[in-house]
């Protein structure tokens, strides 16, 4: 059941959607549209707990879209609909009496240009935790000091809490933005191409960290870099024109993809 | 080419020129105007009051003005020595007594503003002022010769401590300009016409303290700020933030509305409905005995609310300009963490804009500070000193409209106030927009 479009045969979602272990997050045939432009077709896709998942494919496929969907994100943009399922666990992230805070609260998200807020180092991590808690003075500095260890950024920062996060470095700035997302302790991380605004070492730098943070996080992450989806993930999904067109382990993604598609998108010679 | 020859061969060019220049030209003569007319009058009082008088016996040397004198000639020197190519005298001096505890210079620095409040003598704190001032640059400086880096020499203190030396020179020899200077900026009193039987000169009763209009001027704007700032604002977070776009085209050009009002219509509706409410709540404040004169129709609070109206649009639009300007990504990282759509606002949205939205609320107290027909008709044109804000009461800008409007006494000292009062309004709104075009460039940098 392909569809042709402008001559080109578009295959459908993929149904082969198997993963080992426990599932943490599960999407099920997702639909997407931004006013009348449907973005995303039919599009079901499972997260599995405690490994990182990669989604890959060419430009204004819709990775992005579907990232955002997982934390609802999406619902600022006014004239974005959508018709299908995400689940964790019991609670259903679709429903639409969800409690948004909640959801975002357990799925963090890192963004592609570091964005910290204009506060101290300090605030910008403790910022999340005191939305959630009323942690004492001690008590937050445990978690902020935690946090910023476990982002591997504490031995920078750790003499200059008190200025503006602004004033890191971008690949410095990324890993903040990380540790702010792991100071609520959510259950399941997003991001959206945490490295491309950085340099080759602090791409580096994220790399090895996102390889850390899955022992407790679960993690998806969308990217351009074919190298990188093959040196952190566990699971790729590749999507093409809104449809998540193959998924499976990345070790057989990469070496002997199902389509044709897939090979020669992950190969570069494409379009 | 030489610069004429370029004027003759390109003729557009050359219009825009004189445009320009004309422009240029206007500026300079009304500020020239402005200066002269102001010097004429700080004269007047003082001949009048009879200070002036050349005592060539240089008695002066001895008073306030003579020691400030003294003080200026120190610190020019000092500072010409600073950035001579080699500072041989002031390198023998350690560097510590240049850069001393911020205390030493904080002390001085109260110890001047003192000076400048309680004392008549406004040029001997001045230049108590530019003494820390230029001891301060000169530590810069003997800091960077030490430390290597730059020295950027400016003449600009120089030249200014150059002509306030003239200044306290002349005011030492006359003693006159400081005593009139510190009856204008220091007393409280403002009775710029009396019964006097020479209409040139002075009498006893005549007084130019011009704090009686000031106050009624700041308590008309901050009284403005206090209303204009929470609607202001709150109404741009709103639309910014909350409101669904086809509310949001509706509430703007209300604004624009609201900002296209003239500012006399704004004047008679105060008089005429704000005036009364005000009175009401005058009444029940006097009959309480929190006032000690009866209310007024006419009042600096009528004057606050009209004029807060007045300004609430350009709060609300450049503050919304200002928070239209934060990158969405820092909306969306604080509502990823789980933050409800208030505590973005509220903790993250409001601290990234927050010097755009001062930017606006400088430049909007500008606008309150030289705001005329409305405040004329709002709250009067009594000069009174008095922190009762329910009696009529006079602004500086309402005191020059009264006396334009009535017969202005060409030459004489009543028709010389208006530029001195003038050239103050100036000044401060000058400021005002100054200061806040420098916090909104550096909002423009940020972002
Ligand atoms: N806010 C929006 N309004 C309308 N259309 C949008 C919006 N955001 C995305 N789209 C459309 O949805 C499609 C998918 O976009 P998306 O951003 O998810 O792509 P992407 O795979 O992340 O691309 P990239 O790799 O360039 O980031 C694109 O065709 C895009 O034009
Ligand atoms: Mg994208």
């Amino acid at each position: 059941m392909s569809e042709k479009i402008g001559g080109e045969v578009v295959p459908d979602s993929t149904k082969k959607l198997d993963v080992n272990g426990e599932i943490d997050l599960m999407i099920e045939d997702l639909d997407l549209w931004y006013g009348d432009k449907q973005a995303l077709y039919g599009v079901s896709l499972p997260i599995a707990k405690n490994s990182v998942t990669a989604l890959i494919g060419p430009s204004g496929c819709g990775k992005s879209t579907l990232l955002r969907m997982m934390n609802r994100m999406n619902d600022l943009i006014s004239i974005c609909h959508y018709d299908g399922k995400i689940s964790m666990g019991d609670t259903e992230i679709t429903a639409k009496d969800a409690d948004l805070v909640e959801i975002r609260k357990n799925i963090g998200m890192v963004f592609q240009r570091p964005n910290p807020f204009p506060k101290s180092i300090y605030d910008n991590v403790g910022y999340g935790v005191k939305l959630h808690t009323k942690p004492t003075r001690e008590e937050l500095d445990a978690i902020i000091e935690k946090s910023l260890k476990r982002a591997a950024i504490w031995d920078e920062v750790s003499d200059r809490m008190h200025d503006l996060g602004t004033s890191l470095s971008g690949g410095q700035q990324q890993r903040l933005c990380i540790a702010r997302t792991i100071a609520v302790e959510p259950d399941i991380i997003l991001m959206d191409e945490p490295c491309s605004a950085l340099d080759p070492i602090a791409t580096a730098a994220i790399e090895e960290l996102i390889l850390e943070l899955k022992k407790d996080f679960t993690v998806v992450i969308v990217t351009h870099s074919m190298s990188q989806a093959a040196r952190v993930s566990d699971y790729t999904g590749f999507m093409y024109l809104g449809r998540l067109v193959e998924f499976g382990e990345t070790d057989k993604i990469f070496s002997d993809p199902d389509l044709e598609l897939t090979k020669r998108y992950i190969t570069g010679r494409f379009g | 080419m030489s610069f004429l020859q370029r004027l003759t061969k390109d003729k557009a060019g050359t219009i825009l020129f004189v445009m320009s220049l004309s422009v240029i030209l206007i500026t300079l003569g009304i500020i020239q105007t402005l200066l002269f007319e102001t010097i004429a009058f700080f004269s007047d009082i003082a001949e009048h009051r009879g200070w002036f008088s050349f005592d060539w016996d240089f008695s002066g040397i001895l008073s306030a003005s003579g020691f400030a004198c003294l003080l200026l000639v120190v610190a020019l020197f000092l500072d010409r020595e600073s950035k001579a190519v080699k500072g041989t005298l002031l390198s023998s001096i350690p560097l510590y007594v240049w850069n001393p505890h911020h205390g030493i210079v904080k002390f001085v620095f109260s110890v001047a503003i003192l000076q400048l409040l309680f004392n008549d003598s406004f040029l001997l704190g001045i230049s108590i002022l530019f003494c820390v001032i230029v001891w301060r640059s000169i530590g810069k400086i003997q800091m960077k010769r030490i430390l290597g880096g730059n020295i950027e020499i400016s003449n600009l203190w120089r030249n200014i401590l150059s002509l306030f030396i003239l200044i306290t020179v002349f005011d030492a020899i006359t003693m006159n300009y400081s005593g009139a200077l510190g009856e204008f900026f220091f007393q409280n009193q403002w009775t710029p016409t009396g019964a006097c039987e020479d209409r040139r000169s002075l009498c006893e009763t005549m007084s130019f303290g011009v704090n009686s209009l000031l106050l009624t001027t700041l308590q008309v704007a901050f009284g403005a700020l206090v209303i204009a700032v929470p609607l202001g604002v709150g109404c741009a977070i709103y639309l910014s933030e909350y409101a669904p776009p086809r509310l949001a085209a509706v509430v703007k050009p209300t604004l624009e509305i609201l900002a296209g009002i003239p500012s006399v219509v704004y004047g008679f509706f105060a008089f005429i409905y704000i005036g009364p409410l005000v009175v009401e709540f005058g009444e029940y404040a006097f009959a309480n005995g929190w006032i000690d004169q009866p209310p007024n129709v006419l009042n600096p609070i009528n004057g606050a609310i009209v004029v807060g109206i007045m300004i609430l649009p350009l709060i609300a639009s450049m503050s919304e300009d200002a928070l239209r300007a934060v990158p969405n990504e820092l909306r969306e990282g604080s509502l990823a963490l789980g933050a409800t759509k208030i505590e973005t606002t509220m903790k993250v949205m409001i601290q990234a804009s927050l010097s755009g939205i001062i930017a606006s609320i400088i430049l909007a107290l500008s606008r309150a500070v030289g705001e005329t027909m409305a405040v004329t008709l709002a709250v009067g044109t009594v000069a009174v000193y008095t922190s009762n804000m329910f009696v009529p009461a006079q602004t500086m800008t309402a005191y020059i409209a009264q006396r334009v409007g009535g017969d202005l006494p060409f030459g004489e000292i009543g028709y010389l106030t208006i530029f001195a009062v003038g050239l103050y309004l100036f000044a401060i709104t000058l400021c005002l927009n100054l200061l806040g075009n420098k916090v909104l460039s550096a909002y423009r940098e940020a972002y």
